[in-house]
């Protein structure tokens, strides 16, 4: 099967131009519905004053009222799409965004829905609009969602991108420093047909859904306003991927530190033999993660991945190079000794950390950090893994 | 109570704003458009003009920039539905207020506005000099 690629909306003419002209379209149509809308909600603040039967006119109007709201909600997206909507940028982590949402990204998803994240160590910062990247992610996760059959899978993963010329050329996209947000799935995937009509406003394969193919324009619109780009990757039988670039911000202050407590350095010596040590750490909680990755940094080490998933894990587990391992014992409710297993038949230290009790046998003589840890008994377990490896 | 202009080239959103403020007590009057406005004010002056931006003809800025030329103690509200044609130098929300500022707009009221909005709105510009 061959697979199809919509690289960058702008790079054929004729779609070029077709983008463009949705655009005034959509710019139009919300003109209009603002207008619409306008005397919807006027008329009725009027009619309740005049009608007779109170009741009934008052129902009626709740519903009329009811109708110019969602109508508001409408033209907002249209104008996302025209990448005219106002924005608040602010310099942000995306990992960080990323673990502050799982619990809406669960909400949102449903029960049934499969998430892994893959959170890319040491990430550059952005400049975005905190709400509107938030909303972005979501609605690329039901896109995600809807395209997955019960059982399949979304990943959500992030990565800092270097695009260089040659790249840039095939991919259409600027030569630059990039963070990317890649949401895939494994649908169906997208024929060449399906994928080329992907970024038109109203089109959706979901049929029983009314008026939602704005999720994509509205993400395009908005990554395009924030001077970044968004790519899609599809084939029949394995899946989609979307991936948003966003430039790094290359500023001197870093991302705001959102929601996170403050972790105290117990021993300011930064211990020798650690430094750019290279650590994998494979936990489900992203935002322990997050803390995870502060001591590592204070220690000198370097966090190469955050995996959420345990698949994900063993895969990595087997083939990635690093040089240490960071492994919570419980994985969304499965034993991470597969991924133990994994790296020690390629000779790879390991740790584990844990909120409760002991480990299960063999493991329980490993080296086991106890939630919650400072800087110190990690470094202490950490030298213990490196010793006994050697 | 005050002589107000209304400018917009939808019927429906004109003639609603003509009700509600004569019903507020005040003597008002519409327009279809930035020339007809023009027309309409040199007639007979209003005290505050409530515009559209986006209009087909004659656009609101340049409306509000003849007003303030030929009547700068006007005071003009600005109403808009969104961008009409950003390929054509629409503004986004942000850059309206800008502009409309730098103009001497009393205020930029983004539809569907609630008609209280509209009579606040006309009451601080009355009680302006």
């Amino acid at each position: 099967m061959q697979a199809a690629r919509n690289q960058q909306p702008e790079r054929s003419q004729a779609h070029a131009e077709k983008l463009e002209a949705l655009v005034r379209l959509s710019s139009g149509m919300a003109h209009d519905f603002n207008n619409i809308l306008h005397v919807i909600k006027n008329a009725t603040a009027a009619l309740r004053y005049t009608a007779g039967d109170a009741a009934e006119t008052a129902r009626l109007l709740d519903m009329l009222e009811r109708n110019a709201v969602r109508g508001t909600l409408l033209t907002r997206e249209l104008l996302a799409f025209a990448a005219r909507q106002p924005l608040s940028p602010i310099p942000l982590s995306v990992n960080r965004l990323i673990a502050d949402m799982q619990h809406r990204l669960r909400n949102v998803l449903g029960r049934g829905a499969q998430v892994e994240t893959v959170l890319g160590g040491s990430l550059w910062p952005v400049q975005a609009d905190e709400a509107e990247l938030e909303a972005a992610i979501v609605k690329l996760a039901e896109n995600a969602r809807d395209a997955t059959a019960a059982g399949g899978k979304i990943t959500i993963e992030t990565a800092n991108a270097l695009i260089e010329e040659a790249q840039a050329l095939h991919a259409g996209i600027e030569p630059g420093e990039y963070v990317t947000i890649a949401v895939r799935d494994t649908g169906g995937g997208m024929t060449a047909e399906t994928l080329s009509r992907a970024f038109d406003p109203y089109f959706s394969t979901k049929e029983a859904r009314p008026m939602t193919g704005l999720g994509l324009p509205h993400v395009y619109g908005f990554v395009k306003q924030m001077r970044g780009y968004l790519t899609v990757d599809s084939a029949v039988g394995t899946g989609t991927a979307v991936t948003v670039y966003l430039p790094r911000l290359k500023q001197a202050a870093e991302a705001p530190q959102r929601n996170e407590p403050k972790l105290v350095l117990a021993s300011s010596a930064r211990p020798k033999g650690l430094a750019g040590l290279r650590v994998l750490v494979v936990e489900d909680e992203s935002l322990i993660g997050m803390l995870a990755e502060d001591l590592l940094e204070q220690l000198g080490c370097r966090m190469v991945g955050l995996v959420s998933s345990l698949r994900k894990a063993v895969e990595l587990a087997k083939s990635a190079e690093v040089d240490l391992a960071l492994l919570d014992v419980d994985i969304g409710g499965e034993p991470v000794y597969p991924v133990a297993l994994a790296l020690q038949a390629r000779g790879v230290p390991f740790l584990f950390m844990s909120g409760y009790g002991a480990l299960d046998e063999p493991w329980r003589a490993h080296p086991i950090v106890q939630k919650p840890f400072d800087v110190d008994q990690l470094r202490k377990e950490i030298e213990r893994a490196l010793s006994a490896d050697q | 109570m005050a002589r107000i202009l209304v400018i917009d080239d939808d019927s429906d959103v004109r003639t609603l704003m003509v009700y509600e403020l004569r019903v507020a007590g005040h003597e008002v009057r519409g327009a279809s458009d930035g020339a007809e406005g023009l027309t309409r004010q040199r007639e007979s002056p209003a005290d505050v003009v409530v515009t559209d931006i986006y209009m087909p003809e004659k656009e609101g800025i340049e409306t509000i920039r003849d007003l303030k030329e030929e009547f700068p103690r006007v005071k003009i509200i600005a109403i808009s539905g969104g961008a009409r044609n950003p390929s054509a130098g629409g503004f986004s929300a942000h850059d309206l207020r800008v502009v409309a500022g730098e103009l001497g707009v009393i205020a930029v009221l983004q539809k569907p506005f609630d008609t209280r909005e509209l009579l606040r709105s006309i009451e601080s510009a009355l009680g302006q000099h």
